[in-house]
């Protein structure tokens, strides 16, 4: 087993509250996941999918992923050779679905590339789930990169969902770059596993680029999720804004850091970053560290944060309506994670979603 | 108005950058850097008790061995080896203004400590580079049975027991690497005991000034006030500029009983060859109240988080803070609280400045314990860029470990608004004086929760730096 510091927030502080990094444990004998079968699940409209080119390879690194330099030296030594989805200039609409498979008792790396060309548009569905999910037997971790460069008006909605057994650990490193007027929308669903690591970096290099990310998590059990998102603005007039909606059961534990970066001529850029936390037991815990790092004057960056349980008044309120209280109260925690799944487009996945939030929270 | 600009900053240097010449033989100056023998001759010097100088000894160990935090503002430029750890005047300490030696007289009195005495204090400390140089407290307060006096008098006198028994015991030398430097070569500094019951109408004050070249101060204040009490204290520093780095580490360690009440209120102006390195802690039992007010001007570099333990049931902290980084300075501020009691509550709210290619840091942190149900915690902090040569960081951090609590949290950078300059413009005010007054505006919650004569100071010193823009 092999440790690695990740998730390391871009600037450090106190020590005690250890949050400055993770550790993600690697088992030995990790290996590159089969995914040639994303081969065949592309739709029309003139979408690519291949193993990544050697001259590619220089470019794709230099976009940073949220988990850091340690994720990326993990892949490499992994000899894991990212996919590349290339979606052609002016493709328009085109929604991506693409298992991730986790395998029971192994240590699995998944790697994607992203090339979305000027003024496309498209859905990347990521459904990262496997037949032994909920299967006590199913010991492991799978990990998934994802690096994105979108180019000037591109739109690129990328979809993680995660739903996996209790027993499997899982992490995510998502890496994009903006050119302008380009946008990345990120949802995330953290639904099963026994916990991992969520890293997200969006570089808004060009300028009235944009980054817009919502993610829902439901940490229960024993599990860790540790979390670090950052949206880096570079471009001019670049615009970002950070959701997070979780919910704590049991002996759960969780840490977020979301960082707001206006480095210098990010100037009339806006950024904000906002943290909704219900905590259902006495035993959780819960740390956040929502940063901004301002070098610039005519920015406009704010974070918010509410942590603690159930408003009392809307349980009231919804038992005003003739829900029982039981009821209101499984509405209310099921209302954070679906506001976050209502972003999957229409269709199969949204539906199990929302069917697995209904009969796993509550 | 070029010249006018210049003439306002001409006061502001005239106002704390004096400097009294200590080269004479009225002055003792230790030599410099931090060694052993260094050690024990400050305990020598402040004819320690036995424990004191093995405490000292115990802390020179605990600093050789820590390491500096890998977070905040780098601190090369500060060279122990070239500190002066201790410097004072040959006279002793006075209770009569009057006696006073004049060269330092003429300090507090250009600083108004006197007068400030005379019209508005219960008692005042005045501390000049290592030694407190005068010490007096009211007699009505006195016979209350409140007690204000330097540390080193307690620490010999009938308050020993209760010195040993708490000093840096909130701060203990494994803390950080200056806090084990601070219990090493502490002098100076101030015992406050308020008895139970015992409201203290007025504030009590200790004042700063750290004169000498190339030399650190480094005092404690010590308040413990005793149940169901009152007490006001308000702290003052500055000093004069050098072209080589001064250092300040005091030690603050504030103890609240039952149902007392502390408001702890600071206006920190060193100047900017100053890395002041300060630490500041308070421990809340039952229905106590902790408040911090703390204005910080000065320094080079500051490491400045008062941090509050609400440890008894219902006890509260309120932390009002406000940070204004110009040019050349790196002050990286905040507060922090640790809540174990149930139905504690804080908030803090901190307001950040920075211009002229200063930096500000907002760093704090909140931990909510497991036994904390019902805690309460609200937290803003707004963060003003002036320009783009400047850089304003915010880095809050909130550890909750109970489901029971309800905690908010906010923060916001920006610039002054277009709008608001266009609308103070229309009314026929000046764009500069339209922004000074919009920045007034901004520290207007920390101003108004000082007395008058510090609020109308603050306000000074904000429109002083904005005019010098």
């Amino acid at each position: 087993m092999n440790a690695i510091q990740v998730n390391t927030l871009p600037s450090p502080t106190y020590r005690f509250l250890r949050v400055n990094d993770s550790i993600l444990e690697v088992p030995g004998g990790i290996a590159p996941a089969d995914d040639s079968a994303w081969k065949g699940l592309l739709p029309a409209g003139g979408l690519s999918i291949r193993e990544i080119r050697e001259a590619e390879t220089d470019g794709f690194a230099k976009i940073a992923g949220g988990m850091g330099d340690a994720a990326d030296r993990l892949f490499q030594e992994a000899g894991v050779r990212p996919w590349v989805l290339g979606v052609p200039a002016g493709s328009s609409g085109e929604t991506v679905y693409l298992p991730v498979k986790a395998a029971g008792g192994r240590a699995q790396l998944h790697a994607l590339c992203v090339e979305a060309g000027e003024g496309s548009d498209v859905t990347v569905i990521l459904d990262i789930s496997g037949e032994e999910a909920g299967c006590a037997a199913a010991k492991g971790l799978t990990g998934i990169s994802v690096r994105i460069r979108a180019a000037q008006d591109a739109k690129v909605h990328l979809i993680p969902v995660q739903r996996l057994g209790s027993t499997i650990r899982h992490f995510e490193d998502i890496g994009a770059v903006c050119a302008e007027r380009a946008c990345v929308r990120l949802t995330t669903l953290c639904l099963g596993g026994s916990g991992g690591h969520l890293g997200a970096k969006c570089t808004l290099a060009g300028e009235a680029s944009s980054f817009d990310s919502e993610t829902g998590y439901y940490v229960r059990g024993d599990a860790e999720l540790d979390i670090n998102a950052v949206a880096a603005h570079q471009g001019k007039q670049t615009d970002s804004r950070m959701i997070f909606r979780g919910v704590l059961a049991d002996r759960a534990k969780k840490t977020l850091r979301g960082t707001i970066d206006f480095l210098t001529g990010s100037s009339d850029s806006v950024g904000d970053e906002q943290e909704d936390t219900l905590l259902l037991s006495p035993d959780v815990e819960n740390r956040s560290v929502p940063v901004i790092l301002c070098a610039e004057e005519s920015v406009d960056g704010r974070h918010g944060a509410t942590v603690g349980q159930l408003s009392e008044d809307m349980v009231f309120y919804m038992c005003s309506r003739g829900y029982s209280k039981e009821q209101a109260r499984r509405l209310i925690v099921q209302a954070r994670l679906k506001s976050v799944a209502s972003r999957i487009p229409e269709g199969r996945l949204r539906w199990e979603v929302e069917q697995w939030i209904e009969r796993e929270i509550g | 108005m070029a010249d006018n600009r210049q003439a306002v900053q001409d006061i502001d240097r005239s106002l704390y950058d004096f400097k009294d010449d200590e080269s004479g033989q009225e002055f003792y100056r230790i030599e410099e850097g931090l060694t052993e023998d260094i050690v024990l001759q400050v305990s020598e010097e402040k004819n320690d008790p036995d424990w004191m100088r093995e405490f000292r000894l115990k802390c020179l160990g605990i600093y050789d061995q820590t390491e500096m935090v890998p977070w905040g503002p780098a601190i090369d430029g500060l060279d122990m080896g070239r500190i002066a750890t201790y410097v004072r005047h040959k006279g002793e300490m006075k209770t009569d203004w009057a006696d006073v030696p004049e060269e330092i007289k003429n300090t507090f009195e250009r600083l108004g400590i006197p007068q400030a005495e005379r019209e508005s204090l219960a008692g005042v400390g005045a501390q000049y580079d290592s030694e407190l140089v005068y010490h007096n407290v009211r007699e009505e307060v006195a016979a209350q049975g409140v007690v204000y006096t330097d540390l080193e008098s307690a620490i010999r006198g009938e308050y020993a027991e209760m010195i040993r028994e708490h000093f840096m015991h909130l701060v203990p030398p494994t803390d950080h690497k200056f806090a084990a430097l601070h219990g090493a070569v502490w002098s100076g500094g101030s015992f406050v005991y308020v008895p139970k019951g015992v409201k203290v109408e007025i504030p009590l004050q200790s004042y700063f000034r750290l004169n000498a070249k190339g030399a650190g101060q480094f005092e404690h204040t010590l308040i413990i006030v005793d149940e169901g009490a009152d007490l006001h204290f308000i702290e003052g520093c500055s000093a004069p500029k050098y072209n080589v780095a001064n250092l300040h580490a005091g030690c603050v360690e504030l103890y609240v009983a039952k149902k007392a009440r502390l408001r702890y209120s600071t206006i920190e102006n060193w100047s900017k060859n100053m890395y002041n390195l300060n630490t500041k802690r308070a421990i809340v039992e039952e229905d106590g109240v902790m408040e911090w007010v703390s204005g910080s001007f000065g320094s080079a570099v500051s490491f400045l988080y008062p941090s509050t333990i609400l440890k008894g049931d219902r006890s509260r902290m309120e932390y009002t803070g406000i940070t204004f980084s110009g040019a050349g300075q790196n002050l990286d501020t905040g507060a922090k609280v640790v809540m174990q009691g149930e139905d504690t509550s804080c908030v803090i709210s901190s307001k950040s400045i920075a211009k002229d290619g200063g930096i500000g840091t907002y760093r704090s942190s909140v931990i909510v314990g497991k036994n904390a149900r019902r805690a309460k915690a609200s937290i803003s902090c707004d963060s003003l860029m002036l320009d783009s040569r400047s850089r304003s960081d915010t880095i809050p951090a909130m550890d909750i470990r109970t489901n029971d609590a309800d905690i908010g949290h906010e923060a916001r950078i920006g610039r002054i608004s277009d709008e608001a300059v266009f609308y103070l413009m229309s009314r026929g005010i000046p764009e500069a004086d339209a922004r000074a007054m919009i920045v007034s505006g901004f520290a207007d919650s920390v101003s108004k929760e000082l007395p008058l004569e510090y609020a109308v100071e603050m306000n000074n010193l904000i429109k002083l730096e904005m005019s010098g823009g």
